[in-house]
């Protein structure tokens, strides 16, 4: 996706998904929708047998929420795959981001669940990001109805 | 397009447990609702995804013609006010007239056609209208349940004006005896939902 981006940072934006048993979904589809500071964009990918995929991204800027305020940077995310029967929406939000004290959609989700939405460095290189998605189970992912 | 005043009946639950799978994917907390405003995204530019001429027409992607009965699948994308919607980009995807998938995954023993790769796009016109050529697909056996067999169906995927529209559906034949046992049709309980007419 990277070559289609005129500004932001570069990042890769690396997915896992897992089941209620803790199981990898190996045939998963991740769709992005984001912007990159201009136009809106999208990518898509399967997930693999190792339940990831990695997109080569930009992160986005902070967006105009409702009513005046601001939107954390974030990277919207749809969720298919053969065994759900609607696709699923999610939100990845950026750890560390002094901007996600303000967001307006992460102040509707319970305090307790919000960490589900935050994408985390990888330690061992710079610029790539980790972002569970769990389907159910203790720190089932956040979804929402859009 | 979603209307989320319908979704009562007319779209499926995320938990249905006679479709096994959704025991295990289907979220166990309720879905957080986000206010229209905070879920705007201009439309993405599909600009780098150029349609090409075959695109449509599932039997003219190959060498050589696929095995099958040849179909014509036409008709419109509406909104919840049944107004048309054009420039819509639609992808189908569909087994083979033996009820085989290209797809890695599909370990059913029936044949692959090597002329049929059961997949295609196009864009709704200003009335909303589309059309493919293709085979109809077989109905093929999957592990759910004993004797477990899908009806024959075509998957659709739209992209509408934004993310908020995205559209995952099956659309099947009429009067297949197959439809009282299969658990991903039986799991939108609107029964004219189902049989809505185009």
């Amino acid at each position: 996706m990277a070559d289609r981006f005129v500004g932001g940072e570069p990042i890769t934006l690396s997915f896992r998904v897992t089941d209620g048993d803790g199981q990898l979904v190996t045939d998963a589809i991740v769709e992005l929708w984001q912007t990159d500071g201009t136009s809106s964009v999208f990518g898509r990918l399967p997930t693999g047998e190792d339940g990831t995929c990695e997109f080569e991204t930009v992160r986005p800027a902070t967006v105009a929420g409702g009513s005046g305020g601001l939107q954390a940077p974030h990277v919207n995310v749809c969720l298919l795959a053969r065994g759900l029967l609607r696709h699923l929406h999610t939100r990845v939000y950026f750890a560390g981001d002094p901007a996600l004290a303000q967001d307006p959609v992460l102040a509707l989700v319970p305090e307790d669940r919000r960490s589900t939405l935050l994408a985390h460095p990888a330690p061992e290189r710079q610029g790539r990001w980790l972002f569970d998605v769990r389907l159910q189970g203790a720190k089932e992912t956040v979804f929402f109805d859009v | 397009m979603k209307d989320r005043s319908a979704m009562a009946g007319s779209q499926p639950p995320l938990l249905y447990p006679p479709y096994r799978s959704t025991t295990r994917w289907a979220p166990s907390k309720p879905l957080i609702r986000l206010p229209e405003t905070l879920s705007e995204l201009d439309a993405p530019v599909y600009g780098w995804w150029p349609l090409g001429e075959a695109d449509n027409d599932l039997t003219r992607q190959s060498s050589d013609e696929p095995q099958g009965q040849r179909i014509i699948v036409a008709g419109r994308v509406l909104d919840e006010a049944a107004r048309p919607v054009a420039s819509a980009l639609i992808e189908l995807w569909q087994a083979n007239a033996a009820g085989r998938y290209c797809h890695a995954k599909d370990d059913h023993p029936a044949p692959l056609d090597p002329h049929f790769a059961g997949a295609g796009r196009t864009i709704t016109d200003a009335e909303g209208r589309y059309e493919f050529i293709t085979i109809k697909p077989g109905a093929y056996p999957w592990r759910n349940h004993d004797n477990a067999w899908r009806p024959a169906h075509i998957h659709f995927s739209l992209f509408g004006s934004s993310f908020r529209t995205r559209l995952v559906t099956q659309m099947y034949f009429p009067d297949d005896p197959l439809f009282d046992y299969d658990p991903i049709l039986q799991s939108v309980h609107d029964e004219r939902a189902r049989r809505r007419p185009p």
